[in-house]
């Protein structure tokens, strides 16, 4: 094994108790070999492996537990408030649900009925208005039925 | 299953799934026996990676609210061990990643040579001096994620894989950050020691 190789297992794999088997064995007998390579594993050992693992245990407060036990209680709170007005809206709908629905067809079948039919009964009626005031126009002041109708007749009387 | 037997737990291997399934409907005193469980590797991790109690605390709450609100949506098909170890090392790498462009440019070099002042070896001195706070001092010298690294491996003892599954990364990038890390910390012990002498 090369000092290069054994080093980066040295700072990764060997010191950490991850490195099984024949690597381990290949290992072993470098560094039973190089002295160089025997003393880096003890200086990882004694400088960034050992004063980490002797680190004490830190807790925390017992008022972390209470503050976030407040908060799990506000957001249930929240929640369940949030869960009734659904439930109402829900509610509200089940229970109408038949006259919904009527009303709904209804509104359909009227907006359906009136872009059929909306159209043409307004401009039939337009045209009826029409032909009655022209006529009413023509009995009651002598005039003739149509500005159009007075042109061709002064045309026709100019030529005959 | 006697509420006894279901709340008589204290170790994160003891929770049972019926224990999950009351703390997800919203049962807090089985809420409380899974805070009892992880708080210790939860505050832990989160001091070590943020570096003080006030952020170690927020972090704390945040991971344990987060594990309230989508317990009902876990399936078991990871570990809850798992699974909350990987919210903590996500939240304690996010808040002292937002931590350190907050306080960009704070070094504890200086604190570090203090503790590390009067004697020739860096393992001596830290038995001398206050090991805890010099130990603290170099691994704030990390980034956040060889931060996690470290202190997944060595103060809580996982294994690579749970490292690696913990922070949704490859083996063999826990490797890497962990020789980097190591690296960072011989040189940082041997710059210290030089500039004393």
């Amino acid at each position: 094994m090369r000092c290069e190789l054994a080093k980066e297992l040295i700072l990764t794999d060997y010191s950490d108790g991850q490195l099984k088997g024949v690597k381990l064995t290949q290992m072993e007998a470098h560094l039973v070999k190089c002295a160089s390579c025997r003393a880096f594993a003890a200086q990882v050992k004694a400088n960034v492996i050992q004063p980490f693992e002797q680190l004490a245990v830190q807790r925390p407060d017992p008022f972390v537990w209470q503050r976030i036990k407040n908060r799990i209680e506000e957001e249930n709170t929240t929640s369940s408030l949030a869960i009734s007005t659904t439930d109402i809206i829900r509610n509200f709908f089940y229970t109408f649900k038949p006259a919904i629905a009527s009303l709904c067809v209804a509104f359909i079948l009227g907006v359906c009925v009136f872009s059929f039919y909306g159209p043409q009964m307004t401009l039939g009626k337009s045209k009826d208005q029409k032909s009655k005031d022209s006529y009413l126009a023509y009995v009651i002041g002598g005039e003739t039925q149509s500005s159009s109708d007075s042109v061709s007749g002064e045309i026709e009387r100019y030529f005959l | 299953m006697t509420l006894t037997t279901l709340y008589n737990t204290k170790t994160m291997d003891d929770l049972t799934p019926e224990l999950l399934v009351a703390a997800s409907k919203g049962d807090t005193a089985a809420f409380e026996h899974i805070y009892t469980a992880y708080s210790s590797f939860v505050y832990n991790v989160a001091y070590r990676v943020v570096g003080n109690r006030e952020d170690a605390e927020e972090v704390t709450q945040e991971v344990f609210l987060i594990v309230h609100r989508k317990l009902k949506d876990f399936m078991f098909r990871s570990s809850l061990k798992t699974w909350v170890y990987r919210i903590t090392a996500n939240m304690a790498i996010n808040h002292s990643k937002r931590q350190s462009r907050q306080h960009k440019g704070r070094v504890n070099y200086e604190e570090i040579s203090e503790i590390l002042s009067s004697s020739e070896n860096v393992r001596e001195q830290m038995e001398v001096k206050d090991q805890q706070a010099a130990v603290e001092g170099m691994l704030n010298q990390l980034r956040p994620e060889e931060k996690a690294c470290m202190v997944l491996r060595n103060v809580q003892g996982l294994s690579y894989e749970e490292i690696a599954q913990s922070l949704g990364l490859n083996i063999n990038t826990v490797r890497t950050r962990l020789k980097r890390a190591r690296e960072k910390l011989l040189k940082l012990g041997q710059e210290v020691v030089t500039d004393e002498v």
